[in-house]
C-alpha cells in the first residue's frame, strides 16, 4: 500500500511527524509498533521530544542563542519555574545570552502524577527522561521546596556534561541526593 | 498577466510509467528539482526527448501538474537545512487545502511524486495533510483513519500508555 510506502520511508515519516504537536507526538507511540520504534530511531524527533538535546544552532548574534522551553513539561507537572528573567508566560521560545545561559528551577513539590513516583512501578514516566530546555543549559541552580517548606534551601549547583548527549533533564531535579553527594549522582531516588 | 511580456512557451513532455505522455510547459515542470536537473545534464539540444518518469503514473502527474501550475510564480525553497528546527504551523492556504482533498490513496501518491520529483512545497503541503489527519486523535483513531493493525501486546500497550499517560489530556 502507498500508505505504507511512505511511513517506511524515515524522511518521510519525520516530515509528517515533525508538524505534530508535542503531546500528540508523544501519544503516537502508541500507535503500532513501526510507529514507536520510528519515534525512538529518529533523532529530529527524539530532539523535538526533549529526549535528546539540540545542538547550540548559531543565530545572526554569535552571543546569543535560542532556548525552547518544555512547555508540556511545566503546564502539565507544575513541578518546575524556571525564572529566567526574559521568560514571559506566553513565550515558548527566547534569545538569550550564549555566554550566561543557566536556568533557575524552583522544585514546588512532586510532580502531581498520581500512582507514578512509586518506584515499585514498572515503568518509568517519559517525563522523567525530558529535558527541561532545548538546547540544554550546561549549568542549572535547583532550589528544592521540599526540603525545607517554604523557605529556600540552600542551593544546589546541578551540573551536565553535553559531550555524552546528557542535558539537565528532570530526573535530575526531583532527585532527591543523598546528604554530601552532588545531585546529578542522584538519579531515580525519589 | 500583461499581453506585452507574454512570450511563446517552451513545452516539454514527460512520459509516465502508465506509458502516456503528457506536454507541460517547461516553467511549471521546473518546479520540479528532479526535472530541472535532468534538463540541465541532458542540455538544452536534447530537450524535446520526452522525459521518463518510471515511479509517477498520469493521474498522480496530472495532480501534480496542477498543483506546480497554480504555484509556478511561488519563490523556490530556501536553501539550507532546517530538519532541526521544530516546524510550527501545520495551517495550509486555502487552494492548497482543496487540491488535497482526495482520496488517502492518491494522498500517499501525491507524498510520494512529490518527494521523488523534489518538490518541496508540494511535499510540504501533503505531509501537513496527512500530519492534520493525525493531529487530536486517540491512538485508536488513528489507527482507524489509516486501517493500521495494533500489532502490540496488551501488556506493551498498557507500559507505553502508562508512561505517556501524564501526557493526556485530563
Amino acid at each position: 500500500m502507498t500508505r505504507d510506502q511512505v511511513f517506511n520511508i524515515p524522511e518521510l515519516f519525520d516530515s509528517i511527524l515533525l508538524y505534530l504537536p508535542f503531546r500528540d507526538l508523544l501519544l503516537a507511540q502508541r500507535v503500532c509498533r513501526h510507529w514507536k520504534h520510528h519515534i525512538e530511531a529518529s533523532r529530529p524527533i527524539q530532539r523535538a521530544l526533549f529526549f535528546l538535546p539540540t545542538s547550540i544552532s548559531p543565530t545572526s548574534d554569535p552571543n546569543s542563542i535560542v532556548v525552547k522551553r518544555n512547555r508540556l513539561l511545566e503546564r502539565t507537572l507544575r513541578v518546575f519555574t524556571l525564572p529566567l528573567p526574559v521568560w514571559t508566560e506566553r513565550e515558548s521560545q527566547v534569545m538569550i545570552d550564549k555566554w550566561n545561559y543557566q536556568l533557575d528551577i524552583l522544585v514546588r513539590g512532586p510532580p502531581h502524577v498520581p500512582g507514578s513516583l512509586s518506584r515499585a512501578a514498572p515503568y518509568t514516566p517519559s517525563w522523567m527522561r525530558m529535558l527541561l530546555s532545548q538546547p540544554p543549559p550546561l549549568k542549572a541552580t535547583v532550589m528544592d521546596q521540599r526540603l525545607i517548606p517554604f523557605h529556600f534551601s540552600p542551593e544546589r549547583l546541578v551540573t551536565c556534561d553535553l559531550e555524552d548527549e546528557e542535558g539537565l533533564r528532570v530526573c535530575h531535579v526531583v532527585a532527591v541526593p543523598e546528604i554530601g553527594k552532588p545531585w546529578h549522582n542522584a538519579v531515580g531516588q525519589l | 498577466m500583461s499581453a506585452a511580456t507574454e512570450q511563446p512557451k517552451q513545452t516539454l513532455t514527460v512520459t509516465t510509467n502508465d506509458n502516456v505522455d503528457i506536454v507541460v510547459e517547461r516553467e511549471i515542470l521546473e518546479r520540479s528539482v528532479l526535472i530541472k536537473n535532468m534538463i540541465g545534464d541532458v542540455g538544452e539540444e536534447q530537450i524535446d526527448t520526452a522525459i521518463p518518469l518510471p515511479n509517477v503514473n498520469e493521474p498522480v502527474m496530472k495532480k501534480v501538474i496542477e498543483w506546480c501550475e497554480h504555484h509556478r510564480k511561488d519563490p523556490p525553497a530556501p536553501e539550507g537545512d532546517d530538519s532541526d528546527s521544530r516546524k510550527k504551523s501545520t495551517d495550509i492556504d486555502e487552494w492548497d487545502q482543496k487540491f488535497m482533498q482526495v482520496d488517502q490513496e492518491m494522498l500517499f501518491e501525491i507524498i510520494l511524486a512529490a518527494n521523488y520529483l523534489d518538490i518541496k512545497g508540494l511535499l510540504d503541503v501533503g505531509c501537513k495533510t496527512v500530519a492534520n489527519m493525525i493531529k487530536g486523535k486517540s491512538p485508536d483513531e488513528i489507527r482507524k483513519t489509516f486501517n493500521i493493525q495494533n500489532d502490540f501486546t496488551p501488556e506493551e500497550e498498557d507500559q507505553i500508555r502508562r508512561e505517556n499517560e501524564w501526557a493526556e489530556d485530563r
